[in-house]
């Protein structure tokens, strides 16, 4: 039985109005999301990763606008079909219900998320009635189990202020109160930047175990490859508010078909790597109000030729869901296969 | 031998919080010799800033001392001291902050330059276009002009790198100082870091969260681990990362992320007895990492604090079990 995706963002653009001028911090932006799967958006401050994240439960900030595209959320029923809930479409009351039960999201900076003179048990009572939740003893018992699998003791946790409780722990509380309706797509902004190695580390260990005991589909923003890479099955590469590649995260890291995506890695120094094997990107990502024209990546792209400074690279189809916007992927690749087997 | 560029001999830090007393930086000793790179890494809270700020002459010692080409910098006075204060310059974490905004580039660099006597008028405008040209930052007569805002983290990053050499320093802080840049431009700034240092024999105190950073900025140098206060493991950046000794390292070694590459064997990840990080005002007896440790030996390791030992190949460790370990190694062999 083919599964419906989760979600389907198509041809998505999103534009903040800016006192310079109209700021493209996304456009073109094609992905599903299939039930239980867990995609990364990976790239630099600017790429779009989260602007494109927020839009997925329409939280964007006042000046900007989902410009072009759909946004597509499908809950699965009885009889095999799906639902469907086209987001772009959804009014005030319609969001409100959306948020939450369907789709939750967990922000970095756990401090500022909490209500400082709230109990974590009336953060938990207070969402639960604003967007139709259980109540009573109910939510008192979904609440705590929930604690229990993020790997956190109740009995301390629940009648805590959230500045009782360390970095960490309150980010873990975050995760269980983002799950506490049940939702089947949890989006997660940065949700370890502010954390040390160890905390880091045991917040990622939750995180996978919840995505086992729950079967939700996540969307994990980041720009820490090798942080993501122990979390997800997929990855979508951001480069100037567009994917420029995405596919299966393995494939990713060890055949990478886009120069950016395969720069990125060069350029992230891991325990094991050789200095030499080292090497930063030259220059620095363009204005996305004057963006160049063809692809945006040109300018710093060591395959680049003449067509790249002319023609945006169309997506095509690597191989069974990879997708890549570069017109000399093949050259890339096998670029890449050779480093591999060197 | 020759004299340390920069020797902390027991340097402790205390702050009174609230009638409490807690102390940052506990017992600290290390030399960095002239040309030498040393990167402190460790947690938030662990005291590696604090022993930087100790370093650039920004906050007393509360115990023991610092002393640079030898001589306490508690002591120095009048031309010694501005002499200190010039040749230990320290870059902070984020350019957006360090720089001033209504000042151009240009400003910014002559700033010191005039104050201090290295140049005037057109001279101190043609240094510092050298110094942005040192610093990678071209075309540098264009730059020149243009205020911080008008410039890219990772560019504003290297005017900060160009203002500390201003005024020809030995030693340079780097605190977090490539932290605030984006992963694809970070590591040209480090290796602009690098080859200044190596063209200018600069000593550098290399203050950093990201171990896999350190191994690669401090590469033939060293790198220190702090654990709340206390410098736990010390050795040459590769030997640390490749063979860590003590339990701390390790698990903050294991706990990184890596992804899975082919034919690269995954570290294997070491399980703490404790997720909690004691609170510097209660701060456990003997090591510090004992309620954490999962090398935990008993009553040795609760009540006893274990101090900094060499034991050969430039490593030393803080550790009662690996040092006992260690210490019967080396009895075995010498009877065999």
């Amino acid at each position: 039985m083919p599964s419906h995706p989760t979600l389907s963002v198509r041809n998505l653009a999103i534009e903040y109005q800016t006192r310079r001028g109209w700021v493209k911090a996304a456009q073109a932006v094609n992905f599903d999301l299939l039930p239980g799967e867990a995609l990364a958006l990976i790239g630099e401050s600017g790429s779009g990763k989260t602007t494109v994240g927020t839009s997925l439960i329409r939280l964007l900030p006042g000046n900007a606008t989902i410009s072009a595209g759909e946004i597509v959320y499908r809950r699965p029923v009885a009889d095999g079909s799906a639902t469907e809930i086209d987001v772009r479409a959804l009014d005030a009351e319609g969001l409100r219900r959306f948020r939450w039960k369907e789709a939750a999201m967990v922000f970095q900076g756990s401090m500022n998320a909490f209500n400082p003179v709230l109990r974590i048990s009336d953060q938990f009572n207070d969402t639960s009635r604003a967007h139709g939740g259980p109540r009573g003893r109910e939510l008192v018992e979904r609440g705590k189990s929930l604690l229990e699998l993020v790997r956190l003791d109740p009995r301390r946790v629940w009648e805590a202020y959230p500045h009782e409780l360390s970095g960490g722990m309150r980010q873990r509380v975050l995760i269980a109160l983002a799950l506490l309706l049940e939702p089947q797509l949890l989006i997660l902004d940065e949700p370890t930047t502010a954390l040390d190695v160890l905390t880091q580390r045991s917040v990622i260990d939750v995180l996978r175990d919840l995505r086992k005991a729950l079967n939700f589909s996540m969307i994990f923003i980041s720009h820490d490859l090798a942080l993501a890479a122990e979390l997800v099955d997929r990855m979508a590469t951001f480069y100037a508010g567009t994917i420029v590649e995405i596919g299966n995260t393995r494939t990713l890291f060890n055949r990478p078909h886009h120069p950016y995506t395969r720069g990125l890695l060069r350029s992230l120094p891991t325990l094991d790597s050789d200095r030499a094997e080292v090497a930063s990107i030259p220059g620095s990502p363009p204005d996305l109000i004057n963006l160049p024209k063809g692809c945006a990546f040109h300018a710093r792209c060591q395959a680049a030729q003449a067509i790249c400074s002319q023609d945006m690279p169309p997506p095509e189809e690597v191989a069974a869901r990879h997708i890549v916007r570069c017109h000399f992927w093949r050259d890339v690749a096998g670029a890449a296969r050779a480093e591999a087997t060197r | 031998m020759t004299t340390p560029l920069i020797s902390l001999q027991n340097v402790t830090r205390t702050f009174e919080v609230g009638r409490q007393s807690i102390r940052a930086v506990d017992d600290v000793s290390l030399d960095i010799a002239p040309g030498e790179v040393v990167c402190l890494v460790g947690e938030s809270g662990c005291g590696k800033t604090t022993t930087g700020k100790m370093v650039a002459g920004l906050l007393a010692v509360s115990q023991g001392r610092i002393l640079y080409r030898g001589q306490d910098i508690k002591s120095l006075k009048g031309d010694a001291y501005r002499r200190f204060r010039l040749g230990v310059q320290l870059i902070h974490q984020d350019p957006y902050a360090s720089l001033n905004s209504t000042r151009t580039v240009g400003q910014i660099l002559r700033a010191p330059l005039e104050r201090h006597g290295f140049a005037r008028g057109p001279a101190a405008r043609a240094r510092a276009i050298e110094l942005l040209e040192l610093v990678n930052l071209t075309p540098a007569a264009d730059l020149i002009e243009k205020y911080p805002h008008q410039l890219s983290g990772g560019q504003r990053q290297r005017v900060s790198i160009a203002r500390a050499l201003t005024v020809n320093p030995s030693f340079i802080i780097a605190d977090e100082a490539v932290a605030s840049v984006d992963m694809s431009i970070r590591i040209a700034l480090l290796n602009t870091l690098s080859a200044l240092k190596d063209k200018m024999g600069l000593g550098v105190l290399f203050i950093t969260h990201d171990l896999a950073l350190a191994k690669y900025f401090a590469w033939e140098g060293r790198i220190g681990v702090m654990y709340l206060g206390r410098m736990v493991e010390l050795a040459p950046a590769r030997a640390l990362v490749e063979h860590p000794r003590h339990p701390y390292t390790r698990a903050l070694l294991s706990a990184i992320p890596e992804p899975e590459l082919e034919g690269v064997q995954r570290r294997e990840r070491i399980r703490l007895r404790s997720d909690e990080i004691p609170s510097l005002l209660r701060m456990p007896g003997g090591c510090a990492f004992h309620p954490r440790c999962p090398a935990f030996e008993g009553e040795r390791c609760s009540a006893q604090s274990p101090a900094l030992v060499e034991v050969g190949g430039g490593v030393s460790v803080a550790c009662h079990p690996v040092i006992e370990q260690l210490r019967q190694q080396a009895q075995a062999e010498a009877r065999s």
